[in-house]
C-alpha cells in the first residue's frame, strides 16, 4: 500500500543485502577507498542495473556477491547469511567472454554441470536445450576461436544459464559489442529472463541499456562511491528493447538519471 | 506464360552455378601451380648450390678447405656400411632423448609449482635467473669433470639446456591463468582440484608445448656441444676428430647428418603440435 516512488524492499524479502559496505584496495602506488558506505537491498526476482563512472567499484559489488572479495568493512548477506566463500548459487557473466578455448561450444556450456556432478544424460539434455535457446544451434562442436564476438557472448550467457542460478551477476556483458548486436542480445536476455525467476544484478556504463532492461537503476558516485540515486524504472513489461527508447517515459527517466550520472562524471573529469 | 517467364531464370541460375564452379577450379589450379613452383625452386636452389660447390672445389678453391659433395657422399656411404654412422648417431640421439626427458620433466614440474605458489617463486626465482644467465654451454667442462665423458655427462648437459627452456614457459603459463576465469569457475562450483585439472593445467599446456618445441632442437645442441668438449663417441665426437685430423669431407659429412636430424625433429614436433592443439 505504500506509495513511495522508488522500489522498496518491503514487497519481497531481499535476496542480497549490502549493509554499510566499504572496500579499500591496495593500489600500485597507495591504498584507496573504492566504496565508502554502501547500503542497499536487492529483492528476489528484480532486474537491478548499476551505472556509475568508471573505477567506482561496480565490479567490486559483483565480486562481493560472488564471494570472491570480502568487504573491508560492513556486511554483504545472501538470503540473510554472510557470504564467506565462492557463492555457487549465483552465475557470473563477465565483460570478457572468458571461455575455455580448448573446449568446444557444447563442452564450454556443460562445464558448470560437469562441476556440479550432473549425469551424462541430464548434461546432454540441458545443454541441447540451452544451445537452442540462445540461438547456437549448429555451432555445438565449434571452438570459441571460430565464433564471432556476439556468438561467444551467447556461449558465455548459455554457460551461466545452463545451471539455472537464482541470481545472475552481469558485469558489462554487452560492453564490447556494436550497438545493433547489443540490442539483439538485450532483447534475447529479456526474453530468457522472463522465463526464469532469476534476480539480476547488471552492471553497465550504458544508461540507455540500464533503463531498457532494468526494474531499477542505481547510480553510483565517483570514488569513494555511494549510491547517489536509486530509481525505479516504471516502464511496462514485457518491453520491446527496439522500441522502448522512443517512449516519452524513457526520455524522462533518461534525463533524470543522466543528470545524476553526469554530475559524477563531471566531478571526476575535473578532479 | 509461366514457362516463358521461368526459362530465362533457370538459364541464369545455371550460368551462375557454372561460373562458381569455374572460379573454384581456377582457384584450385592456381594454388596447385604456385605450390609446385615453390617446391621446384626449393629443389633447384639445393641442386645449384651443390653443383657450384662440386665445380668450384679443386678448381677455384682448394678442396682441402671445402671438400666436395662427391667426397662427402662417398664418406657417408663408407660410414653407413662400416657402422660408424649408426653407432655415433645413436650415441648422440640417446643422450638427446634421455636429457630431453629428464630436463623437460623437471622444467614442467618445477616451473608449474613455482608458477602457482607465490611464496616459493619469491624465494627461488632469483636463483633460477642467476643460473640461467650463465651461458649453460660453459658448464660442459664441469659436467664432464663430474660425470665423465660417457653418456652421463652428455645427459646432464642436455637436461640442463632443456630444463630452462621448459621451466620459463611453464612458469609463465602457470602464472598466466586468467584470474577472473578462476573466480567464475569457483562460482560455477569448481573445487580447487577441478580448477587445477579443468583450467590451470590445460591453459598451461599450451605454454608447456611451446617450451618443449624449443627444447627439442636445443637438446641436439646440448648433446653435440658436450661431445665436442670431450667424449668417446657421438656425432660431436666424430665432428671434432674429423676436423682435428684436417678431414673436411668427414666434417661436412657429420654436418649433413646433423642437418638431417634437425629437420626430422622439426617435422615430428610440428606434427605432434598440430595433433594436440586442434582448437587453435
Amino acid at each position: 500500500m505504500t506509495t513511495t516512488p522508488t522500489v522498496t524492499a518491503a514487497s519481497a524479502a531481499p535476496i542480497i543485502e549490502f549493509d554499510s559496505v566499504g572496500m579499500r584496495f591496495r593500489g600500485q602506488d597507495e591504498p584507496f577507498v573504492a566504496i565508502n558506505q554502501l547500503s542497499t537491498t536487492i529483492p528476489r526476482g528484480q532486474f537491478c542495473c548499476v551505472v556509475g563512472p568508471s573505477g567506482c567499484g561496480k565490479s567490486t559489488l559483483l565480486n562481493m556477491v560472488a564471494g570472491l572479495l570480502t568487504p573491508s568493512w560492513g556486511h554483504v548477506t545472501y538470503e540473510g547469511s554472510p557470504i564467506t566463500k565462492a557463492n555457487t548459487r549465483v552465475g557470473y557473466v563477465t565483460q570478457k567472454d572468458n571461455l575455455l578455448p580448448w573446449r568446444s561450444v557444447r563442452k564450454n556450456i556443460q562445464l558448470p554441470l560437469e562441476l556440479r556432478g550432473a549425469d551424462r544424460e541430464e548434461m546432454r539434455a540441458k545443454t541441447d536445450e540451452i544451445i537452442e535457446l540462445v540461438g547456437l544451434t549448429g555451432f555445438a562442436d565449434a571452438y570459441p576461436r571460430q565464433l564471432s564476438g556476439g556468438m561467444r557472448k551467447r556461449v558465455t550467457l548459455a554457460r551461466t544459464l545452463v545451471y539455472e542460478p537464482e541470481v545472475i551477476l552481469a558485469d558489462e556483458p554487452f560492453g564490447a559489442l556494436d550497438s545493433q548486436l547489443k540490442t539483439v542480445l538485450q532483447d534475447e536476455l529479456l526474453h530468457i529472463w522472463d522465463r526464469t525467476n532469476a534476480t539480476v544484478l547488471f552492471i553497465t556504463h550504458d544508461l540507455g541499456e540500464a533503463i531498457a532492461l532494468g526494474d531499477r537503476v542505481l547510480v553510483m558516485s565517483k570514488r569513494p562511491s555511494e549510491v547517489v540515486l536509486d530509481r525505479e524504472v516504471d516502464l511496462p513489461r514485457p518491453r520491446d528493447v527496439f522500441q522502448v527508447r522512443f517512449e516519452p517515459r524513457y526520455a524522462e527517466l533518461h534525463e533524470e538519471l543522466w543528470t545524476a550520472l553526469s554530475s559524477q562524471i563531471r566531478i571526476e573529469a575535473n578532479a | 506464360m509461366t514457362t516463358v517467364a521461368s526459362a530465362p531464370v533457370e538459364v541464369l541460375e545455371l550460368d551462375r552455378e557454372q561460373a562458381i564452379a569455374d572460379e573454384e577450379r581456377r582457384f584450385r589450379q592456381r594454388t596447385r601451380r604456385y605450390r609446385t613452383l615453390v617446391i621446384s625452386c626449393r629443389i633447384g636452389v639445393v641442386v645449384i648450390a651443390l653443383a657450384a660447390w662440386q665445380l668450384l672445389s679443386g678448381s677455384v678453391i682448394d678442396d682441402f678447405w671445402i671438400s666436395s659433395p662427391r667426397d662427402i657422399a662417398e664418406r657417408l656411404k663408407t660410414w653407413l656400411t662400416d657402422g660408424t654412422l649408426a653407432d655415433n648417431t645413436w650415441a648422440t640421439v640417446q643422450a638427446m632423448i634421455i636429457g630431453f626427458t629428464i630436463g623437460s620433466t623437471a622444467g614442467v614440474v618445477i616451473g608449474f609449482v613455482l608458477g602457482r605458489v607465490k611464496f616459493l617463486a619469491d624465494v627461488f626465482y632469483p636463483y633460477v635467473i642467476a643460473v640461467n644467465s650463465l651461458p649453460k654451454l660453459a658448464l660442459a667442462p664441469l659436467f664432464i669433470l663430474w660425470f665423465g665423458i660417457g653418456l652421463e655427462g652428455k645427459v646432464v648437459m642436455t637436461s640442463m639446456v632443456c630444463f630452462f627452456l621448459v621451466f620459463y614457459n611453464t612458469f609463465a603459463g602457470a602464472r598466466d591463468t586468467d584470474a577472473e576465469l578462476l573466480g567464475v569457475m569457483a562460482v560455477m562450483g569448481a573445487s580447487r582440484r577441478a580448477r587445477l585439472f579443468k583450467l590451470i593445467l590445460p591453459s598451461t599446456a599450451t605454454w608447456i608445448f611451446a617450451g618443449l618445441r624449443l627444447a627439442v632442437p636445443y637438446s641436439l645442441v646440448g648433446a653435440v656441444v658436450s661431445e665436442i668438449t670431450a667424449s668417446s663417441e657421438g656425432l660431436g665426437h666424430l665432428l671434432k676428430t674429423s676436423a682435428n685430423t684436417f678431414d673436411t669431407a668427414g666434417t661436412f659429412a657429420v654436418l649433413a647428418v646433423l642437418i638431417t636430424i634437425a629437420l626430422i625433429i622439426n617435422i615430428v614436433v610440428s606434427r605432434a603440435e598440430s595433433m594436440t592443439s586442434r582448437w587453435k
